[in-house]
């Protein structure tokens, strides 16, 4: 009987609800580019260790750094709450926190030396938890596992997966006879040295499937390229031909590379197989055609020449070899690469004297400048498109490395020591 | 001896000379980078701006069919209401498009519709309900909190004109018009 009522019910309602005059409509039209506000609390800790109590600025570092957030300033709050029982909403919400995150670390295993996180998000207007997880690891993995509670609180309110498990890779000069290789967290911690020669190394480019980097080493007395091999260490030399070899940039299945040789004149793109073999040159053109990169499709090449008198950015189609320019704006543009949407173009916008990191909307062609420059270089997105790693040069004229959202709203720079730092990568997506 | 006790306080002079200069490069790069956030927020606010005129004249453009249509069917509402009306419904718009945080739903034109249900204090009766998703989670969350941030919204003190704006359909086209 109650269930043979019930949609009965729900017409009757809906009738009513119905029977009053059309409802008003207002159009919201368009939005802004702000960043969600965040708090976030220092864990609870039941064996308190001075590093782990450095999780949650891990967590607001990474956050702040993607220009989607803006950690929340909590030095002057006496009570952190721990779960969501703790939460004084009003508080936080005159705080104009959106978000809180919480958590405890409890101290498990046979010796207590493993730890476990207990962590949650909560939402401040609805006034309940988003996400609640659990996680397990040593305590000297704090940092990691501090990354991927960021990156799970940013998947959840951006829709996007987070970069900050990653790793970029960039070269350091040691002083004038010592270069090395280094990997390093994205933030610029643990870095780790892969490469050290006496030669100048340049253009490190991870490959997509996260297993090789490529380079261009001049312990030839003249720049050539090389493979290697992350975890074996093993290295291939991919391109030693007659000229230059350089500018290495991967396919996106890993497979090929795009390279620049001055073998036939002046330089000219080449495609390879990542073993070696099967190489083609891409377009025969009188002009100088240099800094290859792959759109995701995997079917078209971006480039820089100077076909049309200043340096601007092409692509060309693979199959066809059918160009079509790019940029149009400021006196030089160079260095491209593409949002692993394809959507955004990344480069070099030289306008009036100084090199400043750029994207193109590659549907409305507008361009935003992200920095102010004057001697930016060698720009590459995060994997998931949100970030730019490039480098720049600080007061007394030393290159460094820093990320810009592509937002433009937040600058940082990475801190990987006094050296120069001649070029970096970033890596790609844990798997 | 004395002497050497002369060059150790040159040193710490010297140290803590360098040290200051430290402090102040430091200093000089924060403001630096303080100008550059101030830059980009103007220039965004300005973008803003921009899309506000539009928009306004928009409005306008919709005002005055709105009030066309009204004039034409005399026995709806009385004209000097739907000014009113029309006030109330910009400041409602205005007081949530503060709050759309348009990044969180991708490049492409998206719409999403809500309908909502309000106290005479301007705070929602319940939840904001969905009618329309972008299909992008993050973009409904988002709007959604926008809403929510809003309240209370702006509201008419007289009875009649709150009784047409208490229950309200919101249309969102955060990354512009779809065409």
């Amino acid at each position: 009987m109650k269930s043979f009522l019930k949609p009965l019910l729900m017409i009757w309602m809906v009738c009513i609800a119905g029977a009053g005059h059309t409802l008003e409509v207002i159009e919201i039209l368009g939005g802004k580019a702000s960043q969600i506000p965040i708090a976030v609390i220092p864990f609870k800790d039941s064996n308190p260790k001075k590093s782990l109590q450095l999780m949650n600025e891990v967590i607001a570092n990474d956050l702040n750094r993607s220009g989607l957030f803006s950690p929340i300033d909590i030095s002057g709050v006496s009570d952190y709450p721990y779960d969501e029982r703790e939460v004084n909403f009003s508080n936080w919400a005159a705080l104009q926190s959106q978000f809180i995150v919480v958590g405890k670390i409890d101290a498990i295993g046979r010796s207590n030396n493993q730890m476990q996180v207990t962590w949650s998000l909560i939402d401040i207007f609805k006034e309940k938890t988003v996400l609640s997880v659990a996680l397990k690891g040593q305590p000297s993995q704090y940092r990691v596992i501090a990354h991927r509670i960021a990156d799970t609180i940013y998947e959840k309110l951006t829709g996007s997966k987070g970069v900050f498990d990653t790793n970029i890779a960039f070269v350091k000069k040691l002083d004038k006879e010592r270069y090395s290789l280094f990997i390093a967290d994205y933030d610029g911690h643990n870095p780790r040295a892969i490469v050290n020669s006496k030669y100048s190394i340049i253009s490190p480019r991870w490959s997509p499937d996260g297993e090789k980097i490529a380079y261009v080493s001049f312990e030839k007395r003249k720049p050539v390229i090389y493979v290697q091999n992350i975890v074996t260490g093993e290295r291939v030399l991919l391109a030693n031909f007659r000229g230059n070899n350089s500018a290495p940039a991967w396919s996106p299945d890993s497979k090929k590379l795009a390279i620049v040789l001055t073998y036939s004149a002046n330089s000219q793109i080449y495609t390879i197989d990542a073993d070696g073999k099967n190489i083609k040159q891409l377009m025969r053109t009188r002009s100088i055609n240099t800094e290859p990169t792959w759109a995701p499709n995997g079917k078209e090449i971006y480039f820089s020449s100077d076909r049309a008198g200043s340096a601007q950015i092409y692509k060309v189609d693979i199959d066809t070899n059918e160009v079509v320019r790019v940029t149009f704006e400021g006196n030089n543009n160079v260095s491209p690469s593409l949002s692993p949407d394809g959507k955004l173009l990344l480069f070099l916008n030289q306008d009036g004297g100084s090199y400043r990191v750029a994207i193109q909307n590659l549907l409305s062609n507008q361009v935003l400048r992200l920095t102010d420059g004057p001697d930016d270089e060698s720009p590459i997105f995060s994997p998931n498109g949100h970030m730019v790693l490039f480098t720049y040069k600080d007061y007394g004229k030393l290159s460094k490395i820093g990320t810009v959202s592509i937002n433009g709203l937040k600058m940082t720079p990475i801190d990987v020591g006094s050296e120069s730092i001649l070029e970096s990568t970033w890596g790609p997506l844990p798997n | 001896m004395k002497k050497k006790a002369l060059e150790e306080e040159k040193l710490d002079q010297l140290k803590k000379k360098a040290l200051e200069e430290e402090k102040l490069t430091e200093l000089q790069k924060r403001l630096l980078e303080d100008e550059r956030i101030e830059e980009v927020q103007k220039k965004l606010l300005e973008q803003d701006d921009l899309e506000r005129i539009q928009e306004e004249l928009r409005n306008k453009d919709l005002a005055k069919e709105t009030r066309i249509a009204i004039e034409g069917t005399e026995d709806l509402v009385a004209g000097s209401n739907s000014g009113e009306l029309e006030k109330y419904k910009a400041l409602i718009q205005q007081k949530i498009y503060q709050n759309v945080n348009k990044q969180l739903c991708g490049l492409d034109p998206v719409e999403l519709t809500f309908e909502i249900v309000l106290m005479p204090t301007g705070d929602l009766i319940g939840n904001a309900k969905m009618i329309k998703s972008s299909k992008i989670e993050s973009c409904d969350q988002a709007v959604e909190r926008a809403i929510l941030q809003a309240q209370p919204l702006p509201m008419p003190q007289d009875n009649r004109l709150f009784s047409q704006l208490k229950k309200l359909k919101l249309k969102f086209q955060p990354n512009g018009p779809i065409n």
